[in-house]
């Protein structure tokens, strides 16, 4: 008894050792194992990617990366002095509630909703050395609604993401069914593609210098743009994307043009945090009216 | 006879059909694209796919003011020179007055307008801008700020937030 | 009464005689960062891995069969050599897929944009008219770096300079402290009207936060340091003052060796 006490195994939980009530100890889930996977033959698959030996062995260093040396050499620092607050406190998000802890079934149960509101929130830690503001990745979703008419036009849209990004792109399908648009579940219906690394700070560099200015339109980007969580998007037209040098510089290649929308993933966790990251890469913002 | 005649009002229903559709949804080569489903791609054994790399040429890009970028690129150019760009845009470069805001491709009336009478516009700027310089300076600066998002509030601070989504259900 | 005369709150902190703010003015690398040997053959070790495992220049989409643009391209990048069953190679037999060789990278030759001028004279009278001439990279070292100009911001443009004045003594950062007369002023606003004063207004910089990057705590006077770059315009000194912009090695060598120590992690190594 003493020695169920004071050792804690895996098999067993704390909890179940409170007086009170008694439980049955719940069984773990089976893990689901791919035995085929498994063979001799799969061994190549056991590298991992960022090795020579692989197979899908790509190199990512091959060349110098001006605008990640910018974010090293000047972002970094100035963003932490920007935000940096005295005296500063972690702002907690609201959090799942447990339903208590008087009986088993409560203990259990899934957790309760947040307090007010539908939606978990994570929490807001002051900016520090260790958490600066970075850019994670960025996501273009080219969704094609005349692709459900001309399956073909897929392939249009994922040329034109690959000649602007340098990256394959992967197919989109519908998720949902509506009738009157055509929509239909599993219908391929455009393409996105995810950049990170060179790839993404190329592309960076390319909107900001070459692209964005000369669109007459673009007044920069809206600021209240952002999913709240540190992730800002915005679109661009089918004309908007004539402008990609790729694309300028051979018209007679792409009959049709589609737009797409641009989702930068940043680290910050506010989105203020994650505007003022994007301008000191160099986006304009505004103020809607 | 007869069935030329219904031919000829038959093609000549089907290109008016076809522009109206044209029209709606604006897609070049629509119906003049089939695809062969005989053609299937091959496929590749698990683990022995290699990475998608396109080729890609290095291309020297030359900005308006004069520097030049090196960029990896799948369009066989060597160099590409910018007329229009990030150097020479008035959005990007808020405190340079040399940066005229009238498109020389601009079609509106106000446009034509200022273009005709720029010359006017001028002297009156000039006259103006002895008696702002100072005042001038301090907007420059301003406005550079905006640009930089200093001003910019954050409404959400807290853990707090109203879900953007509304709460229907798919 | 007496425990709250021997109590020191943080409210009651002995006056420091006199506030200061120093300006960190830096000016931003202007080009790509020198890098050392090794990195560069690294960089090029990875591209040549690169360059061997791209896939093949779909040339038949930018180049379609018969136009002039297509015959050009042909003129200059010759086929591979046929593999020919009746043949022994002696060094491996050619794996020729869509017109390429497998077995190595891929070359491709671009016909040129720019026009190739056969005389020097014409090349230099081309440079400044033509937009067809080629375009080569800039020089990365100026005519400041070659004449030694260290009042100039064109100079290291691969570096991060810093302002750095002379108040005939000795050289430091550009120093302003409250005068007594004058109302209380933020910290920020006491080095910007400290800079407009000496460099003059035609300055465009952008504060990075009104908070000091740093504090130089001494017995009588307190130093806070506010980080700032330099956009556009330059630092015109007036009432003639001496002033550099330097990097952080030449800072070493100028600024005093214990205010140096002090600052140093403030500086930036690129």
């Amino acid at each position: 008894m003493m020695i169920k006490g004071s050792i804690r195994c895996f098999s067993s939980s704390s909890r179940a050792l409170r007086a009170g009530y008694s439980t049955v100890e719940p069984v773990h889930h089976l893990v689901k194992i791919r035995k085929a996977a498994l063979k001799p033959g799969y061994k190549d698959l056991l590298i991992p990617k960022n090795d020579i030996r692989a197979v899908g062995f790509k190199p990512e260093e091959i060349c110098q990366d001006r605008v990640h040396e910018h974010y090293v050499n000047t972002i970094q620092s100035d963003m932490l002095l920007h935000f940096y607050e005295h005296d500063a406190k972690v702002i907690e998000g609201n959090k799942k509630r447990s339903w208590g802890t008087d009986s088993p079934y409560a203990l259990y149960r899934n957790l309760k909703k947040p307090k007010g509101l539908s939606k978990p929130t994570k929490d807001i830690h002051p900016v520090t050395y260790k958490n600066i503001p970075e850019l994670k990745s960025i996501v273009i979703n080219a969704y094609n609604s005349d692709a459900l008419d001309e399956s073909w036009l897929n392939i249009s849209t994922k040329l034109q993401l690959s000649q602007i990004t340098n990256v394959k792109p992967k197919q989109l399908y519908n998720k949902s069914n509506v009738l009157p648009w055509k929509v239909r579940e599993g219908k391929p219906c455009g393409a996105k593609v995810e950049l990170t690394g060179r790839d993404m700070n190329q592309f960076l560099s390319t909107l900001t210098e070459l692209v964005l200015p000369r669109i007459r339109t673009f007044k920069g980007i809206k600021n209240t743009s952002g999913d709240s969580n540190g992730n800002i998007s915005f679109g661009l037209t089918s004309e908007d994307v004539k402008y990609f040098p790729e694309i300028e510089n051979f018209q007679e290649l792409f009959p049709n043009l589609f737009g797409f929308h641009i989702t930068f993933k940043t680290s910050a966790r506010t989105d203020e945090q994650a505007r003022t990251l994007l301008s000191s890469y160099g986006f304009p913002f505004y103020n809607p009216a | 006879m007869f069935s030329a005649v219904n031919n000829a009002r038959f093609a000549g229903q089907k290109s008016l059909n076809s522009i109206t559709k044209d029209f709606q949804r604006g897609i070049a080569m629509k119906g003049d694209v089939h695809l062969s489903n005989r053609r299937v791609m091959r496929k590749i054994r698990l683990g022995k796919a290699r990475p998608a790399i396109f080729y890609q040429f290095d291309t020297l890009v030359e900005l308006s003011d004069g520097s030049v970028i090196k960029r990896r690129s799948q369009a066989p150019r060597d160099e590409i020179r910018m007329i229009n760009d990030q150097r020479s845009s008035s959005l990007w470069n808020p405190h340079r007055s040399d940066l005229s805001s009238v498109d020389s491709t601009a079609t509106g009336r106000i446009s034509k307008f200022k273009q005709r009478f720029a010359a006017f516009e001028a002297d009156n700027a000039e006259n103006a801008g002895e008696a702002e310089a100072d005042g001038k300076a301090a907007k420059e600066q301003d406005s550079y700020i905006e640009l930089m998002g200093r001003n910019v509030q954050e409404v959400q601070k807290g853990g707090k937030i109203a879900s953007k989504k509304s709460g229907k259900k798919k | 009464m007496l425990s709250k005369v021997n109590l020191r709150a943080y409210s009651s902190a002995v006056k420091p005689s006199s506030i200061s703010s120093t300006l960190l003015l830096s000016r931003n690398p202007v080009i790509t960062a020198d890098i050392p040997k090794f990195e560069d053959q690294y960089f090029k070790y990875q591209n040549e891995l690169w360059r061997r495992l791209m896939w093949t220049f779909p040339k038949w989409f930018y180049y379609r069969v018969g136009t002039l643009s297509e015959q050009r391209f042909r003129e200059l990048n010759k086929r591979p050599l046929y593999n020919n069953p009746n043949i022994e190679y002696p060094r491996g037999r050619p794996e020729i897929r869509q017109e390429r060789d497998r077995r190595f990278k891929q070359e491709v030759i671009l016909p040129k944009t720019y026009e190739e001028n056969k005389s020097s004279e014409d090349e230099e009278a081309a440079a400044n008219t033509s937009m067809s001439r080629k375009i080569t990279p800039n020089s990365r070292t100026t005519k400041a770096d070659e004449s030694g100009d260290t009042s100039s911001l064109e100079r290291k443009l691969a570096r991060t300079l810093y302002l750095v004045i002379n108040d005939g003594k000795s050289w430091k950062f550009p120093n302003f402290s409250l005068q007594s007369t004058e109302a209380v002023k933020p910290l920020h606003l006491l080095a910007e009207e400290g800079l407009y004063q000496i460099g003059g207004k035609n300055i465009n910089y952008f504060n990075v936060s009104n908070t000091p990057c740093h504090l130089i705590n001494k017995d009588d006077s307190k130093e806070y340091l506010i980080k700032s770059h330099i956009l556009s315009g330059q630092f015109v000194p007036q009432q003639s003052l001496k002033f550099m912009w330097l990097t952080k090695e030449e800072l070493s060598e100028h600024l005093d060796a214990t205010y140096f120590k002090e600052v140093e992690h403030l500086l930036n190594e690129i």
